[in-house]
């Protein structure tokens, strides 16, 4: 079991978030808002290019945050 | 009575309120923070139904959100509604849980089951309404399924009846609360429980409401002890109280939801293949702006515009000039009417078919789910000048109004950016403006308008994005962004709603053109009718002539120095349209021919499109700078946004005229 960031999880790739380092405490609450946080399944969808926003899928919902906020996430891949 | 309507965002909560309310509906304002929300009367006389904007959480983190708490905290509330989507019941229950918590009765509409259903998902209503212990009915809020039983249930509801919810959220929390609730006074009319709850939750609308009644160091200290024991488990304390309600509503799920299949690729991952794609993105959205402007001015919008124009300019003058010989009215009274009123708000009327053509093509943007792709397609660019990709969506609401935009920026959860896309809305090239350009291109670029006119729009966004780096690296310096955006699965727009939404956003320039505009016409008509040495005097003699050769001088680097143009500009900062009503009165009397055989003598191609350039960016109009000064709360930051559209109108005209002289246009 290998962990990543989730900004470097492979598209189309699942894993599970095991820590969220530290981040602005409004975007760590909005996550917390869409059920997002340690123990979650994420799926990366997409990334766009030049360092631009990660699209992920999240209990079947798809959500957009940005590659910083995304490198901040530790998942293992599942 | 008052029922409330709360949700998370994107789950119908519109479509339910069209369904059960008349069409009678009024904009209010409430005490703590001064901003509207849609009120409407129920069906069947049940009271007033509120709808709140779309939150996650009572714990707000924008403005917008902050609206719902303020209306829980301040405002008298029977029950609350409260919709759901199944198809994110759990994400969706933990904003009920929180609804639950205020005490007062509550009704969940289960939304979208048909959406939950074709992702293997099945609710259970009743097991449902058992552990929550309020009523949960199921609805296709789309389709209006259900809604009627709504009613029914409605009428039902006790709203004496306290409702006796609660999770246990573990002793440490609990004896928190329990120490919170004794200090607060006997008097107080809000749910204790919840308030204290709230408040662990770190919710800064509650903890403002608590420090009336408690000292704001008690306060602080046991928020802080509580934290301090919490932290071996945890990382915050709003953290612990989402885990405790997670494993709650996971109990909840076990008896009463079963999800079977997983999904396969669904339609929605299809589209965004296309018009998310990482590389393709971009250049989609630009296609489809593309597309918008064909549609509104070429294809369908103008050629309806024309047919207007004719049957106004002829057959309706006509019919109402031999109406008012036959009832033996003055030559003063003929006049105005015909000159004044017809020409001023007919002028504007005749634009009617373009604007409610862009207004039904933003809301069909707005209701397919696109729009919130485009914020993020967008992320990467709004980013390097210092906005998110979020401020994109009021910057296209602005291409419809700029009033609704700048509300719209509402939902910009950081306070600099916040500010940022209010004060560069105005640079969005609103449907007034497009009255003006329509009027002009018909008669200088007849066979590029669509072009002409959206490389007007493009100038307005390019400007904002400059002054968005320039403002943003040098007033409006600010380090964390908050950009999380969800992308929820496309919906083909029902034609009703769309209709209804465009409606909403089109009727205020039909009552603009009733009111503003029809007072303004007379008012400027008189104004050229009138003049030091009497009445009906030449228009180059008339008081409105004298107004605008004050101006004229300083428009002389820009291309079009004239008295016409001054004066139509003046007039304009009333509202934008009021450009095209001076320009039609003022030509409309040189002249019995139409305004579209006249402008060439005044302008050139160059002056035009100069002209143009100057009525996209020289001020905000008054209903813009009104909702600026509103939003902001700032008499500076509205100074601010009227002073530098002026400078830059300015540079920009004076660069587009002599820089277009200098090449031989």
């Amino acid at each position: 079991m290998s962990t990543y960031l989730l900004a470097d999880l492979p598209a189309g790739q699942i894993g599970q978030i095991i820590d969220i380092k530290q981040m602005p405490s409004e975007t760590y609450r909005r996550l917390l808002d869409l059920d997002i946080l340690e123990g979650t399944v994420v799926k990366m969808i997409r990334k766009f290019p030049f360092g631009g926003p990660v699209s992920i899928e999240v209990n079947g919902q798809q959500i957009g945050i940005r590659r910083r906020d995304a490198e901040k996430i530790e998942v293992t891949s599942i | 009575m008052n029922i409330a309507l709360a949700g998370n965002p994107n789950t119908g909560k519109t479509s339910l309120f069209n369904y059960l309310t008349n069409s009678y509906e009024y904009v209010g304002n409430w005490s703590g923070v001064t901003v509207e929300k849609k009120v409407g009367k129920l069906k069947g006389d049940l009271g007033l139904l509120v709808d709140l904007p779309g939150i996650y959480s009572l714990n707000p983190l924008s403005k917008d959100e902050g609206v719902a708490t303020n209306y829980l905290l301040n405002e008298e509330i029977s029950m609350i509604l409260n919709i759901v989507d199944s198809s994110q019941l759990k994400r969706n229950l933990f904003l009920t849980l929180q609804l639950l918590e205020y005490g007062k009765p509550l009704l969940i509409c289960l939304n979208m089951i048909d959406v939950a259903k074709s992702r293997g998902i099945e609710v259970d209503p009743t097991k449902l309404a058992q552990k929550l212990s309020c009523p949960v009915l199921p609805i296709i809020a789309r389709t209006g399924k259900g809604c009627e039983e709504v009613i029914k249930e409605l009428t039902k509801l006790k709203t004496d009846q306290a409702v006796d919810f609660r999770i246990d959220y573990g002793h440490l929390l609990e004896e928190a609360i329990e120490r919170l609730i004794n200090l607060l006074p006997d008097d107080l009319s809000l749910p204790r429980r919840w308030l204290a709850i709230q408040f662990f939750e770190g919710n800064q609308l509650v903890q403002e409401t608590l420090t009336k009644h408690i000292d704001k160091e008690k306060l602080d200290s046991l928020y802080q002890e509580l934290e301090e024991k919490i932290k071996t488990e945890v990382k915050s304390l709003p953290q612990y109280i989402h885990l405790r309600r997670s494993q709650w509503l996971d109990q909840v799920f076990q008896e009463s939801v079963t999800q079977s299949k997983k999904p396969e690729k669904t339609l929605t991952d299809r589209i965004d293949q296309i018009v998310s794609h990482r590389l393709l993105g971009i250049p989609v959205f630009l296609l489809i702006m593309y597309l918008t402007f064909k549609l509104t001015f070429e294809w369908v919008g103008s050629p309806l515009s024309d047919l207007l124009g004719e049957w106004m300019e002829g057959p309706l003058t006509e019919t109402v000039l031999l109406w008012l010989q036959a009832i033996g009215a003055s030559t003063f009274i003929q006049d105005l009417i015909t000159q004044g009123i017809i020409a001023g708000v007919g002028g504007v009327l005749v634009f009617v078919p373009q604007i409610f053509m862009l207004f039904l093509l933003i809301s069909f943007i707005e209701d397919s789910g696109y729009m919130a792709r485009v914020s993020v397609v967008m992320d990467r660019l709004m980013e390097s000048v210092g906005l998110n990709g979020k401020a994109f969506i009021p910057m296209i609401i602005g291409f419809g109004c700029n009033v609704p935009g700048v509300m719209a920026a509402r939902t910009i959860e950081q306070p600099k950016e916040h500010l940022l896309t209010i004060i560069l809305n105005p640079l969005m090239s609103c449907s007034a403006r497009l009255a003006a350009y329509a009027l002009f291109v018909s008669v200088f670029f007849e066979e590029n308008q669509a072009i002409i006119i959206l490389s007007l729009y493009v100038l307005g966004i390019v400007l904002a994005l400059i002054l968005a780096k320039i403002f943003s690296s040098t007033i409006l310096k600010h380090e964390k962004s908050v950009f999380v955006v969800e992308l929820p699965p496309y919906r083909a727009p029902r034609l009703a709603s769309l209709a209804r939404h465009t409606w909403e956003k089109g009727k205020g320039f039909l009552r603009k053109a009733g009111t503003f505009i029809f007072a303004g016409s007379i008012i400027i008509w008189l104004l050229s009718y009138a003049g030091p040495s009497g009445f009906a005097v030449e228009m180059d003699e008339s008081f409105l002539a004298m107004i605008g050769g004050v101006i004229a001088p300083l428009l002389i680097p820009l291309g079009f120095g004239t008295w016409q143009a001054g004066a139509a500009l003046l007039t304009g900062f009333l509202a934008k349209e009021v450009v095209v009503s001076t320009m039609s009165i003022i030509y409309s009397v040189a002249d019995e021919d139409a305004l579209q055989t006249i402008l060439p003598q005044f302008f050139t191609p160059l002056q035009a499109y100069s002209f143009m350039a100057f009525i996209l960016l020289y001020i905000p109009c008054l209903a813009t700078i009104a909702v600026i000064r509103k939003e902001t709360a700032s008499a500076k930051w509205t100074w601010f946004s009227v002073l530098y559209s002026m400078v830059v109108a300015y540079l920009i005209s004076l660069i587009i005229y002599q820089g277009g002289k200098l090449l031989g246009f």
